[in-house]
């Protein structure tokens, strides 16, 4: 897929991904079509435009990703849903 | 009696109104006068003090950094608190920190001033010129400008039970648990903590271990419950803390009680716990 050997942060990155898709898949179904593509289209975004060897943001985006995951693991969230906010300069 | 109250009443609004006539105009002069304080005072540069303040934003991440600001101290409050208000305000409101109270009770401001922890709140600007390094609280995660992740050490706090835990129900049901003068001086110096962290991230160990020390604010509070003569759960609490990582990383640095803003000595605390733990 990728790499031949994975780093420990690109492992840490994958088992958050894991661990949201494992979230929705407790929610109802139509919710969980619409957590899983939040989710796919965040990691995909920051994949292409976060620089590799940027360890503080990334680090910093995993942890802002636990904290979401462990409050979409609660059984009374039942859906996630995304607005898109365009910086305008005034 | 009418009279006297329409007399009273028509007595009394017209000083009303010219109370209220004269306090207007003195905001305004007040506001130009301030306004052309700081314009003479701007080109004058009478007592500037620059703050370097540590700068990093998720939104644009990039290397942290620390930016100068320059400050008219004639214009602004006594204590940093007051400085970091006025840059916001006038300078750049995009800095971001924590703050609530403005008068150190309730620990949201807690920052390293000059290498020290301290409430911004609490802790004056030093006269003179030279430069106030201001950064957030040392190591912490940062999630912008001053702001840290507070999650762990509240985790920590919640995880020692700061509640009263009883066996058996009070003597008189439905009434206050009775505590005598002298068990409840016991609690001076540990019920004043405002959990503002300065403690805890001064400690080098908690530096070294945060995840598995608790930290100096967190034993403070465990010794509060762990004293209070109310509480019957006192083995169970010494027992749950007794572990090599949770209390015996305390090597009796004592930055912690150099840092507090309130007083306060954990590590008296902390070596009180040790004390127990060797007798019972």
């Amino acid at each position: 897929m990728g790499a031949a050997k994975l780093s420990g942060m690109q492992k840490q990155v994958l088992s958050l991904y894991r661990g949201f898709l494992r979230a929705a898949r407790s929610k109802p179904t139509e919710d969980r079509k619409r957590i899983e593509s939040i989710v796919s289209t965040e990691f995909r975004h920051n994949s292409k435009e976060v620089d590799r060897k940027n360890f503080q943001y990334i680090e910093y985006l995993l942890r802002l990703g636990t904290k979401q995951l462990d409050q979409l693991k609660s059984p009374d969230i039942v859906s996630l849903s995304s607005v898109k906010v365009v910086a305008s300069k005034t | 009696m009418a009279f006297g109250l329409i007399g009273r009443v028509v007595g009394t609004k017209p000083s009303r109104l010219s109370a209220a006539v004269r306090l207007i105009p003195a905001r305004w002069t007040s506001t130009g006068s301030e306004a052309q304080s700081k314009a003479s005072s701007g080109g004058g540069g009478a007592n500037l003090k620059t703050f370097q303040i540590y700068r990093w934003n998720p939104d644009n991440p990039g290397k942290p950094e620390l930016q100068d600001y320059k400050i008219d101290l004639k214009d602004c409050g006594p204590m940093v608190l007051d400085a970091l208000i006025k840059i916001k305000n006038e300078m750049d409101p995009s800095l971001t920190f924590r703050r609530s109270c403005r008068e150190g009770i309730c620990g949201s401001c807690a920052m390293n001033i000059d290498g020290c922890n301290g409430l911004a709140c609490l802790t004056k600007i030093e006269s003179g010129s030279k430069e106030t390094t201001i950064t957030p609280l040392p190591h912490m995660f940062v999630i912008k400008d001053l702001v840290v992740d507070m999650t762990n050490f509240y985790n920590q706090y919640k995880s020692i039970e700061p509640w009263l835990k009883r066996k058996n129900p009070a003597s008189v049901p439905g009434k206050e648990i009775l505590q005598s003068k002298k068990d409840r001086a016991k609690l001076d110096g540990m019920y004043e903590c405002i959990l503002c962290a300065c403690c805890s991230t001064s400690c080098p160990s908690y530096w070294w271990n945060p995840e598995s020390y608790l930290g100096p604010a967190a034993l403070l509070h465990a010794n509060r419950w762990i004293s209070d003569s109310r509480d019957e759960y006192t083995k169970e609490r010494l027992e749950a803390i007794n572990d090599e990582f949770k209390l015996y990383r305390c090597h009796t640095i004592l930055n912690c009680a150099r840092a507090c803003p309130k007083g306060l000595n954990p590590g008296k605390q902390i070596t009180h716990i040790k004390q127990l733990q060797q007798s019972g």
